[in-house]
């Protein structure tokens, strides 16, 4: 269980990313974020792994209040808290495996990682999930030897080393083309469905989110405009969302 | 719409004022560049005066005539007889000349001032030859060919010349017999490289090797300094303000305990590989046998240094499973700090261990490495021939030597090389075990400070107590900081100006938070709004604050300590010391400390244990300014230092540029770290990685193609700079350079002037094409 608690983040310039933003996402629930860019997705999905330090309000998750916690702390917890972003970012000039075994980290001596060293078993582990994403052939070429569906999908086996609970995704496939979404979105649902992880997924169409989607959270200059099924989602909703002007635009 | 056109009325009004300020603002700036004309002495008549056109070309024709090659030459005379007064009794000789050459004077008597012909005809073809006057007694002296206005005289292919000479004013009396002498250059044997081109390919190939040196030394430490002095890296690390007291108190305790605890650990390790005598058999055993005793020692050297490696790694890998294991237990219930307890002095324990265990390593290896240098130095000589190890051959003499000698002393020079390497790295670990024992004992007391102490530091609501104990914690760091600060103060006049500068910073701290607790206090803001929505005009007077304050406490400071005088004087504080719970601190310092005690107690009241500080900024700040200090001071000045220190050779060029080196690459490996994608930081970050996992896996693949290309760069500014740093004795190719232009031998200058611009292009060259694929 994920609750957010009056979430509020002010950056440095003075700029309201999320204000006052409240919901609860119970286990296993697949969650679309929807919104205008800047409209606070990428903001909330950073508060809750603290790679942003929320300005006030409390991210309780499974009863251990995130906001509270120390540095080391932090970083215990963010071992089952997997994160996918837009721009893949893995280490381009790293090999595909060692951009997966990174998944292992927090787990890891950080003395072995002054010599590169994980176990054997990291390394099975590592083969495997990139198995899972259909790329294990791939394992030994460099990461920007791949292409961009294939790096998210890297991405994807990096977030699995973790053994995560809850899925963090930033726009997985805003840089992806319609048929290599589709491909990435069903490896997340696939994670949501079989092995029953929390998702949170931030989307810029919506037509992905109808699709994959048990939940739509919609942010609107940082805050909840709406929050329910896709279903519920009708043109008036969606020009509330998206502005007056705004079309909906289908993803095949 | 309205603001839109009124900005633009006032844009087109505001037009011609700006012109004229771009105007007046060209043409001061004109002046300005041409007073800069006046000021460098530009003055076209002096390249145009014909004594200096003269000078520079000579200067220039020898320059550009290097003394490249040798031939060994033999002088051959022909001579002709002369008598003064025509009128004299005297018999005019006839002399006989070897090579059926004939020199003639006509006419063959007369008096000083009188001109004669001299022709010659036979001699050797094209032979460069001068002619003397030769007297019965006394010094020959030079003639001058009248014709050519030269001492030189070249014959021409049959070896004919006719020329004019003027007999020279002499002390003579009739009769004498004097005789004219043309004395020809012949070369004989074969064409060989000169002399000072010997001597320049020698200190070529030191020059490059010091270049080489500095470069490679430069490279470790400037990639450690270069993490602190990236902005993108240093800026989000911040802690709390009670956590960086403790940890900073932690360190100053840590270093002094460091030093008195580890240092012996250290000396256990160097005293094991000291003791036992272990190659002895060696000397004994393979006697007549030199090449066999190195060879055995060199790979006994190597196999117990491979077993030792691995069986420390082993040991290690072994702890490091087992604190791994112990933590896999513990790192499952994720959440309440309080279940982390025993994590934390696991940990703590575990620090102790490491640092041990490093120090422990660390003599070893250093011991061994002195013990097997030795006996390879020992054991390479041996393989020389008999006669170089009797003769203590120093490096200027060359004696011919057999090829298969040659080849002894090569190997010999291979042993005796790697050995000298080995026992200067062991002998370096050696020094600085104690500085080492320091700073590791420093850094773990400070971890486990941190570590320990940092939940109940969290745990302390922001009140009183928590006001009372930061302003304990930040007196007593400030008085340490200070008492170093003013320790360095004591050794130099212009690090004087250490003790008020830190002070002012305290001081304008007190400032600010002064500032911000009297916005609270007039209720101007409310605690949330300050920082993040308060008008310019609040952080505006933040910043006009913290430069008053921090103004007072400099002044303050800068008197009460009487930096003044020393500054005038150039004299150093003086030493006088006063006593206090038994300790004698000196007065200077005292003084220092009191400053800290009070600044530090103010701010760590206003502040609290909760503020945050900068700890990633400061020391960013901190190591660019160290890097900008030490890149701007030429290596030829630290040079003129260094050759105080160690003396004139390249060695001092060699850490002169060295240091140089650290600045400027620890410069541009930083700015490289600040130009990378922060996208796989952040990815590695959200995995649970740690600092240093982070830096190991998002920032090191990055940065490791820049790093080379610009260590390139870097080794060929080497190799240009240390072609210079022999002008102040440090050694190279420049020590020779400057003596032969010192002693006006510009050919043989010319030749070393030729060597470096060959080396350096070819380096470029090279560099260059190596960057290019790289990346």
């Amino acid at each position: 269980m994920l609750i957010i608690e009056n979430l509020v983040k002010i950056y440095d310039n003075g700029f309201q990313a999320l204000d006052n933003v409240s919901f609860e996402v119970p286990d296993g629930q697949f969650v679309a974020l929807i919104g205008l860019s800047g409209s606070g997705k990428s903001t909330l999905l950073r508060c809750i792994n603290r790679l942003i330090e929320p300005t006030a309000g409390r991210i309780v998750w499974n009863g251990v209040d995130v906001t509270a916690l120390s540095d080391e702390e932090m970083r215990f917890l963010r071992r089952r808290i997997g994160m996918i972003f837009q721009q893949f970012n893995l280490v381009k000039r790293s090999k595909v495996i060692t951009n997966v075994l990174a998944g292992r980290l927090g787990y890891t001596s950080p003395i072995y990682s002054l010599f590169n060293h994980f176990s054997e078993e990291d390394h099975e582990r590592a083969l495997a999930n990139l198995e899972r994403v259909g790329i294990r052939d791939q394992a030994y070429k460099r990461a920007s030897e791949l292409s961009g569906g294939q790096q998210q999908r890297v991405a994807i086996a990096r977030a699995l080393m973790q053994d995560p609970e809850l899925m963090l995704a930033d726009e997985p496939v805003a840089s992806l083309d319609p048929a290599t979404s589709h491909g990435v979105m069903k490896y997340l649902e696939d994670l949501n469905k079989r092995d029953g992880l929390t998702v949170l997924c931030s989307l810029h169409f919506l037509s992905l989110a109808r699709t994959y989607a048990d939940r739509v959270i919609a942010l609107k200059d940082g805050r909840i405009a709406f929050d329910g099924t896709p279903e519920e989602i009708d043109n008036e909703r969606f020009k509330q969302i998206y502005g007056e002007d705004a079309v909906e635009v289908q993803i095949s | 719409m309205a603001n839109e056109t009124n900005d633009n009325k006032s844009s087109r009004t505001a037009a011609p004022l700006k012109r004229l300020f771009v105007f007046l603002g060209v043409l001061i700036g004109f002046v300005i560049y041409a007073y800069g004309w006046t000021v460098t002495d530009v003055d076209l008549g002096k390249p145009q005066d014909p004594q200096r056109q003269e000078n520079v070309s000579n200067a220039l024709g020898e320059l550009l005539s290097p003394r490249l090659l040798e031939q060994e030459q033999e002088v051959e005379a022909i001579a002709a007889a002369f008598r003064f007064g025509c009128d004299a009794e005297t018999e005019i000789p006839v002399i006989e000349n070897e090579f059926g050459a004939t020199i003639t004077l006509e006419p063959n008597c007369g008096e000083e001032g009188d001109v004669l012909q001299v022709t010659i005809s036979g001699f050797q073809p094209l032979a460069n030859s001068r002619l003397r006057w030769v007297p019965p007694e006394g010094n020959s002296r030079p003639l001058e060919d009248l014709d050519t206005a030269r001492e030189e005289i070249t014959l021409n292919e049959n070896g004919d010349f006719v020329g004019h000479i003027t007999v020279p004013r002499l002390r003579a009396s009739d009769g004498d017999i004097h005789t004219v002498e043309l004395r020809a250059l012949l070369p004989t044997g074969p064409v060989m490289p000169s002399d000072i081109t010997g001597k320049v390919i020698q200190r070529m190939i030191e020059t490059i090797f010091m270049a080489l040196l500095a470069t490679s030394v430069a490279i470790p430490i400037a990639g450690v300094i270069s993490f602190f002095a990236a902005r993108n890296l240093m800026q989000p690390i911040s802690l709390l303000a009670g956590n960086m007291l403790v940890s900073f108190i932690g360190f100053a305790l840590g270093v002094v305990l460091g030093g008195v605890l580890l240092t012996p650990v250290g000396a256990l390790g160097l005293s094991i590989t000291e003791a036992p005598q272990l190659l002895n058999f060696l000397r004994s055993g393979f006697e007549g046998w030199p090449l066999v005793s190195a060879l055995l020692v060199l790979l006994l050297g190597a196999v117990v240094t491979v077993i030792f490696a691995f069986a420390l790694l082993f040991i290690f890998r072994r702890y490091i499973d087992f604190v791994a294991r112990f933590n896999a237990r513990r790192q499952l219930k994720v959440g309440a700090s309080s279940q982390l307890w025993g994590k934390k002095v696991f940990d703590s324990l575990n620090t102790v261990v490491m640092a041990l265990f490093v120090i422990l390593a660390l003599g070893l290896f250093a011991g061994w490495l002195v013990y097997v240098s030795n006996e390879l130095i020992f054991h390479g000589d041996l393989v020389r021939p008999e006669f170089v190890r009797a003769l203590d051959l120093s490096r200027e003499e060359v004696i011919p030597l057999a090829p298969g000698e040659w080849l002894q002393n090569a190997v010999a020079d291979g042993f005796v090389a790697v050995g000298t390497f080995l026992n200067i790295i062991g002998t370096l670990i050696k020094l600085v075990l104690p500085a080492i024992a320091g700073v590791i004992g420093g850094f773990v007391l400070a971890g486990i400070a941190g570590n320990l102490l940092s939940p109940i530091l969290r745990a302390i609501k922001a009140d009183l107590f928590s006001r009372l104990l930061g302003a304990v914690l930040a007196a007593i760091a400030a008085a340490i900081l200070m008492y170093v600060v003013a320790g360095m103060g004591l050794s130099a006049t212009l690090f004087g100006l250490f003790p008020p500068f830190v002070a002012a910073l305290l001081g304008g701290q007190v400032a600010v938070l002064l500032y911000n607790n009297g916005i609270y206090a007039f209720n101007l803001l409310s605690r949330d709004e300050l920082f993040v929505l308060e008008p310019a005009y609040i952080r505006y007077g933040r910043r006009v604050a913290f430069a008053l304050g921090a103004a007072v406490l400099f002044v303050m400071v800068f008197n009460q300590l009487n930096v003044t005088r020393s500054l005038v004087d150039g004299t150093l504080p003086s030493r006088d010391t006063v006593s206090f719970m038994g300790l004698d601190i000196i007065k200077y310092q005292w003084t220092a400390i009191l400053y800290g005690l009070g600044l530090g107690t103010i701010v760590g009241y206003l502040s609290g244990l909760h503020a945050s500080f900068p700890l990633g900024s400061a020391l960013y700040n901190v190591s660019r300014t160290v890097l900008n200090t030490i890149r701007s001071i030429e290596p030829l000045i630290m040079g003129l230092v260094f050759v105080v220190w160690v003396g004139i050779g390249p060695f001092a060029g060699v850490l002169a540029l060295t240091l140089h080196s650290i600045a400027a690459l620890g410069k541009l490996y930083s700015e490289q770290i600040e130009n990378i994608d922060p996208g796989p930081i952040e990815a590695i970050q959200s995995t649970g990685a740690n600092r240093l996992q982070t830096i190991i896996y998002a920032v090191v693949p990055q940065i490791i193609p820049p790093y080379i290309a610009f260590t390139m760069y870097r080794w060929d500014i080497n190799v240009r700079m240390s072609t210079i740093i022999g002008f102040v004795g440090g050694g190279g190719i420049g020590l020779l350079l400057n003596q032969q232009i010192n002693l006006l031998r510009y050919r043989d200058a010319g030749v070393a002037v030729l060597a470096i611009a060959v080396v350096v292009s070819i380096l470029d060259y090279v560099s260059a094409t190596l960057r290019e694929r790289l990346i």
